[in-house]
């Protein structure tokens, strides 16, 4: 799938760890999210690109240890989707 | 226009008008917040309105209307007989809804050695009551609504309104503190049985003395005494359902609510009595830093 | 965003004395597991917390009409309707009326039939405000 993702400006999040989740503020709209893995691993690796799922998944893949590949790019974007309808992430049209 | 009464209130850094159109909620009022510093000009936070929603319900069956500047829909009115009542409820819709100054948690609050404890929960948690005991043993006590984070600082901010007791409470309370210290009753309004009791008279005289939260409780009356650990997401999300402005906040809400959460220990206390919880509370402050 | 080292890795080193560091274990989740909660303001958790609240029924945009078993509001010549409930519930009236009881002074389907004209309530109209923040924990 040729769809890219690009990950909100960093100028627009406050990132904070608790124990289990990590929260997010996003300045622009005031909403405070509450993220559990793979969603701040997913925007980590994203950096300032725009990248497909399959893009993200091999850079997930090569910085962390991941369980079973074979299902990662279609869970990372199932993801990504969710990320989008929040406004933490932009379909990029490629 | 039917004539309005008014006094001017100021608690901790909050300045209140009470309007009302009958006099007996403010003379109950003034009788109760006597020792409270007066306010030397009329610039107010807020006006709270005591009013009839009809004109005739003024002297038939009178029933008190709670309006303000901030106000909701769907209000229900009290009778005149339970008047104090819809003004401390005015006043804590008020700062619900209007105050930007700090951060807000529902959660009552009392201090030792330059530290406080802050304890949330659901009605009928304990926190009020839990409040006012400590508050007769030693403790200062800073609050039984609202705990006020400062939202540079983080400190607690004192916010000592009239302690609300309630059904159980009551009793348990006339016990320790002398008949002068109460509010009247008030029998069978929507929250039960109601009487109010003014805060010790050092509580109110150090009411601008601000302290570092130490140790947050979640308290759970009524099961077996215990001690349990929380996961700090749990706290955070808890926290941001106890706060009537951290969303309205914004950035300095995320940020006093994280700092908050980061710094502040907390625990999950269960309570079967006064002495079981004040017991758990001193085993825990005593091991604090 | 994470500004420590991840909690899971570990740093080994290996036979010759060189460092090998192993990549950190990422939960990638199911599918169809959200992994997002956005925290949303609660005008409701304020209202129950703060204030009691009553609710009408019919409320003030519909005073008059009576209330069908569903709960709509209908003409007061309707077969089988219930009229107006002639007072306000409070909204503990109306918990206790959804976790099975009746609400006071009214038979069981008539109580049903104003419960129904309750949870049909849309924001803007009367006892919306009551009844929505009855749903939230207080």
């Amino acid at each position: 799938m040729s769809l890219k993702y690009r990950a909100a400006p960093k100028d627009d999040l406050i990132w904070h760890d608790l124990d289990s989740m990590t929260l997010l503020f996003h300045r622009p709209s005031g909403i405070t999210h509450m993220l559990a893995e793979p969603a701040p691993a997913i925007m980590e690796v994203m950096q300032d690109a725009s990248l497909t799922a399959g893009e993200i998944a091999s850079r997930l893949s090569a910085q962390f240890d991941i369980e079973s590949t074979a299902d990662a790019e279609n869970i990372v974007l199932a993801r990504l989707e969710e990320l989008s309808g929040l406004g933490l992430v932009a379909r990029v049209s490629s | 226009m039917a004539e309005m009464h008014q006094i001017l209130l100021k608690i901790g850094p909050a300045a209140f008008r009470i309007a009302s159109a009958w006099r007996r909620p403010l003379e109950e009022l003034e009788a109760l917040y006597g020792d409270y510093p007066a306010l030397t000009d009329s610039s107010v936070d807020f006006t709270v309105r005591l009013e009839p929603k009809k004109p005739w319900r003024r002297f038939i069956r009178p029933s008190v209307h709670i309006g303000g500047d901030f106000w909701l829909p769907d209000a229900a009115p009290l009778p005149l007989a339970q008047g104090l009542l819809a003004a401390e409820m005015g006043m804590n819709l008020q700062m619900a809804l209007g105050w930007r100054r700090h951060l807000l948690l529902h959660a009552s609050s009392v201090e030792k050695d330059g530290k406080a404890l802050v304890m949330t929960g659901l009605s009928g948690s304990g926190k009020s009551t839990l409040s006012a005991m400590l508050a007769e043993r030693g403790w200062r006590f800073m609050g039984d609504e609202f705990a006020l984070l400062d939202l540079e600082t983080g400190d607690l901010v004192p916010f000592p309104r009239l302690i609300s007791l309630k059904n159980k409470a009551i009793e348990t309370m006339q016990q320790v503190v002398p008949e002068h210290r109460f509010g009247p009753e008030m029998k069978a309004t929507p929250k039960g049985d109601i009487r109010h009791l003014i805060p010790p008279k050092a509580a109110v005289a150090r009411m601008d003395e601000t302290a570092r939260p130490a140790l947050l409780l979640f308290p759970r009356f009524g099961h077996a005494p215990e001690l349990r650990d929380m996961g700090q997401s749990e706290v955070f999300v808890r926290l941001t359902q106890a706060s009537t402005n951290y969303v309205a906040l914004g950035e300095s809400g995320f940020e006093a609510l994280t700092r908050f959460v980061d710094q502040v220990p907390t625990k999950a206390m269960d309570y079967q009595s006064g002495e079981q919880a004040e017991a758990l509370i001193e085993s825990l402050w005593s091991k604090l830093p | 965003m994470k500004d420590h080292l991840p909690s899971e890795s570990s740093v080994q080193s290996d036979q010759t004395n060189g460092i090998v560091t192993r990549r950190r274990a990422l939960m990638m989740g199911a599918i169809t597991a959200s992994a997002v909660v956005s925290i949303k303001p609660a005008l409701a958790q304020t209202a129950g917390s703060v204030l009691n609240c009553e609710i009408p029924v019919p409320g003030n945009n519909a005073m008059g009409g009576y209330i069908d078993a569903n709960g709509k509001v209908v003409a007061a010549d309707t077969p089988g309707a219930f009229p107006p409930a002639g007072r306000n519930f409070t909204g503990e009236e109306v918990r206790r009326a959804m976790n099975g009881r009746t609400l006071p002074g009214t038979t069981p389907d008539q109580s049903q039939a104003y419960v129904n004209y309750i949870r049909r309530l849309q924001s803007g109209q009367s006892g919306f405000t009551c009844y929505a923040s009855l749903q939230m924990p207080r």
